[in-house]
């Protein structure tokens, strides 16, 4: 080709490559709503990122001491259709505001007579919160922990202990029955305990 | 646990030989006729116990009878009156103020129920005598209350009573 030849190609180019250029610009350029559809620039748009905005962590109430004081053993012990047998100790809770504490329970892990017997009741473990039972907002607050029945022959327990939890919402409307932040955790030993 | 009795239904119950001599009793007593007899059955005892902080120990054992048998047809009312009673370790059982005992119309009502103080932890039965009185009113059809000759009185001795 001659270089004429060469000049005239380049010239009759060159406003083809600029109406290109200038589509591929408007196209780069182009704002939501006036070019490619919402669909297709999803696919080329970057995908967004979410803003981590951190959960405040539930900030647990300081647990107050509580004093627990043994106020008595009974036996039920029955035979035939003369109700139901039953052993418990009543656990006193000094201090215990009664009208805070919106459920409690009782959770025994050990329990053992000096005959070696293991008196932890069936179940034990899985005991629910319950409310106290309705009574004077003054009175003492009293737990019953439940054992099974030791044998005549045993006369003391060895060891009673586990933990007694309650709940205390503190008259927070929005608590939830199950808000650890409102839960009191405390464990109690009772060691050679005669029984009646 | 359950004891083995003649006749009776299933669970503890009074133990044979109180039986015999009880039906023994009733039978020889002259207000009835030898084919009228009745017994004493106790198959629900209760000992409730409690100790306290200051070890203090207080309780209560209740023994439930009922009353079966022939010699109980004409007996409008019944009650059960203790004299003695005590465990096998040598307890006195007996209530200082004993309550006046009830008349109940219920062969095994609440108003037979025998209360006694607590027996000792180691012991393992009890024995208690008294006297069951039956109110026949035709025996003294003028009186609309139990009268002395209304009332049939049978001693009884109940032994060896197994404690739950």
């Amino acid at each position: 080709m001659t270089p004429a030849r060469r000049g005239s190609a380049a010239i009759a180019s060159r406003p083809g490559r600029a109406v290109l250029a200038l589509l591929l610009a408007a196209a780069a350029t182009s704002t939501p709503g006036c070019g490619l559809p919402e669909k297709a620039r999803a696919l080329v748009a970057p995908r967004p990122t979410p803003t981590v905005v951190p959960t405040p962590s539930p900030t647990p109430v300081p647990v107050p001491p509580l004093k627990m004081e043994f106020v008595r053993i009974r036996e039920d012990r029955v035979r035939g259709s003369a109700g139901t047998a039953l052993c418990e100790i009543d656990i006193q809770l000094v201090g215990g505001n009664r009208s805070e504490i919106a459920s409690a329970r009782v959770l025994v892990r050990t329990a053992v007579d000096d005959l070696g017997t293991n008196l932890v009741l069936d179940g034990a473990a899985s005991v629910v919160l319950e409310p106290l039972k309705p009574g004077d907002p003054e009175a003492p607050v009293v737990l019953p922990v439940p054992l099974k029945l030791a044998a005549r022959t045993a006369t003391s327990l060895r060891e009673v202990s586990g933990e007694i939890e309650l709940y205390v919402p503190g008259g927070d409307p929005a608590a939830a029955a199950s808000d650890p932040r409102y839960l009191r955790r405390y464990r109690f030993v009772l060691k050679d305990v005669p029984l009646p | 646990m359950k004891r083995p009795e003649r006749g009776l239904p299933p669970g503890p119950a009074v133990a044979a030989p109180t039986l015999f001599f009880l039906v023994a009793l009733v039978a020889l007593a002259p207000p009835l006729a030898a084919e009228e007899t009745f017994r004493i059955v106790v198959d629900s005892v209760s000992d409730a116990r409690a100790r306290t902080f200051a070890n203090d120990t207080s309780g209560r054992l209740t023994l439930m009878p009922r009353l079966e048998g022939d010699g109980l047809t004409d007996a409008k009312a019944y009650r059960i009156r203790v004299s003695a009673a005590t465990d096998d370790t040598g307890h006195d059982l007996l209530p200082e103020e004993p309550a006046t005992a009830p008349w109940e119309e219920n062969p095994a009502g609440e108003g037979l129920w025998i209360h006694l103080g607590s027996p000792a932890r180691a012991a393992t039965t009890v024995t208690v005598t008294g006297a069951i009185d039956l109110w026949m009113p035709k025996r003294d059809p003028g009186r609309a209350t139990p009268t002395k000759k209304s009332i049939v009185s049978v001693p009884f001795e109940l032994k060896g009573v197994s404690l739950p």
